[in-house]
């Protein structure tokens, strides 16, 4: 399938993946650390890692389902 | 460890609080910036979900129990994962026992449901605006609403549906879906009789509405779940999963409230010395001790000790080298 069609496939459900990345980043950032500044800072880098890994299983599957 | 430096108060109340509402146990510590943040971020997942899922994504069925035609209503093991938000668990865990209650059954008169006859009188009136179709014999079914009356009488029931065009009277066969279900709209099935005979002439069919109280966060049965999946499709599934997801992050809220956090404080720089006559090493640390007697004995050398005999003597007198453990002030 292409990538194309496969992210413009009506309203992919994977968009509804973002909101919830940002909410376990900020979430699981609170629980480790107190002070505001590093709440963010934490939970900005772990957002970047979560999109960063779903980006990498995204092309991982893409990859697999060539010529399907 | 983060507990010396923030004041969790009474920490297993702070807990109960932030499981029954997410955010609140911080704000009763005092801790306003975690309590908005874990209250914006979980309860705003949670009523996301709740609004993709048509308010009904979350319900707790014990056992399968009878669905209202004799198919078992659905095990929800995901509700184990929801029930981290506290409150509405409560609220679904009630709506269960009320759902599994002998009373609360269909009414089923003159009309066979798949287990076979099964007959449970009208018990209370009903009065409610209704809309469906009605069905003659060999005629296709027309679009029919009005206002439906059904009352108890003499172990079967009497009732009318008045309508812009007149009013019918009902009789002979009936079925009122179960009074707490997880269904705004309650079915309805009634046979439409004429004459003093109550000869059955047509049948309507169609809903009236379910009170709030009798529907949000009660048990799903088959159809039901069957009738959202196939409507909603998808957005169900990602009802689920915002809703299982805000349950299992106010674990993380919970323990927060009632530990602490991780880290704590301990991310925040050293705090800066307002002197700079002299040198505390407490503050600076050993290195920095070094330098300073270092840079004493060049400006002022007593030819008695050696700069790093004194030195080491500074940081001997003055810097410990274990860390200070003591605790800082308590916020």
């Amino acid at each position: 399938m292409e990538i194309t069609a496969l992210l413009a496939n009506g309203p992919n459900v994977s968009w509804y993946l973002l909101p919830l990345a940002v909410v376990i980043s900020l979430v699981y950032s609170a629980s480790r650390y107190e002070l505001p500044e590093a709440i963010l800072k934490r939970s900005g880098r772990l957002f970047l890692t979560i999109l960063a890994f779903m980006a990498v299983v995204l092309g991982a599957l893409i990859l697999l389902s060539r010529n399907l | 460890m983060s507990e010396r430096n923030i004041d969790l108060k009474i920490p297993w109340v702070a807990g109960v609080l932030a499981f029954l509402v997410p955010g609140a146990g911080h704000f009763y510590q005092g801790r306003r910036f975690k309590g908005a943040l874990y209250m914006a971020c979980i309860v705003g997942t949670f009523l996301f979900g709740m609004f993709l899922g048509e308010w009904r994504p979350v319900y707790w069925t014990e056992n399968a129990g009878q669905g209202r035609f004799g198919r078992p209503a659905k095990k929800n093991l995901g509700f184990l994962a929801q029930a981290g938000v506290g409150t509405p668990a409560v609220v679904a865990f009630l709506q269960s026992w009320r759902y599994r209650q002998p009373g609360n059954q269909p009414v089923v008169q003159n009309l066979h449901d798949v287990n076979g006859n099964r007959n449970e009188p009208l018990s209370t009136t009903i009065d409610a605006e209704f809309s469906g179709i009605i069905k003659y014999e060999g005629r296709p079914p027309e679009p029919i609403a009005g206002r439906l009356h059904l009352e108890p009488w003499n172990r079967t029931f009497k009732g009318t549906l008045e309508t812009a065009n007149g009013k019918l009277e009902l009789g002979n066969s009936l079925f009122v879906d179960s009074r707490i279900l997880g269904d705004p709209r309650r079915m309805v099935r009634a046979g439409v009789v004429e004459g003093e005979a109550a000869n059955e002439i047509a049948s309507i069919s169609g809903r009236i509405p379910r009170g709030a109280a009798n529907w949000v966060f009660a048990p799903l049965d088959d159809h039901v779940l069957q009738d959202l999946n196939r409507r909603l499709n998808k957005r169900f599934e990602m009802a689920l999963v915002y809703t299982w997801i805000a349950g299992l992050l106010n674990i993380l809220a919970i323990w927060d409230a009632v530990q602490g956090p991780a880290y704590g404080y301990g991310d925040e720089p050293p705090p800066q010395t307002e002197s700079t006559d002299t040198v505390e090493p407490e503050k600076t640390g050993k290195k920095e001790a070094v330098k300073a007697a270092a840079a004493a004995t060049s400006d002022d050398d007593d030819g008695d000790r050696s700069p790093p005999a004194l030195a080491e003597a500074a940081v001997g007198e003055t810097a410990s080298p274990i860390p200070d453990q003591t605790p800082r002030e308590t916020r």
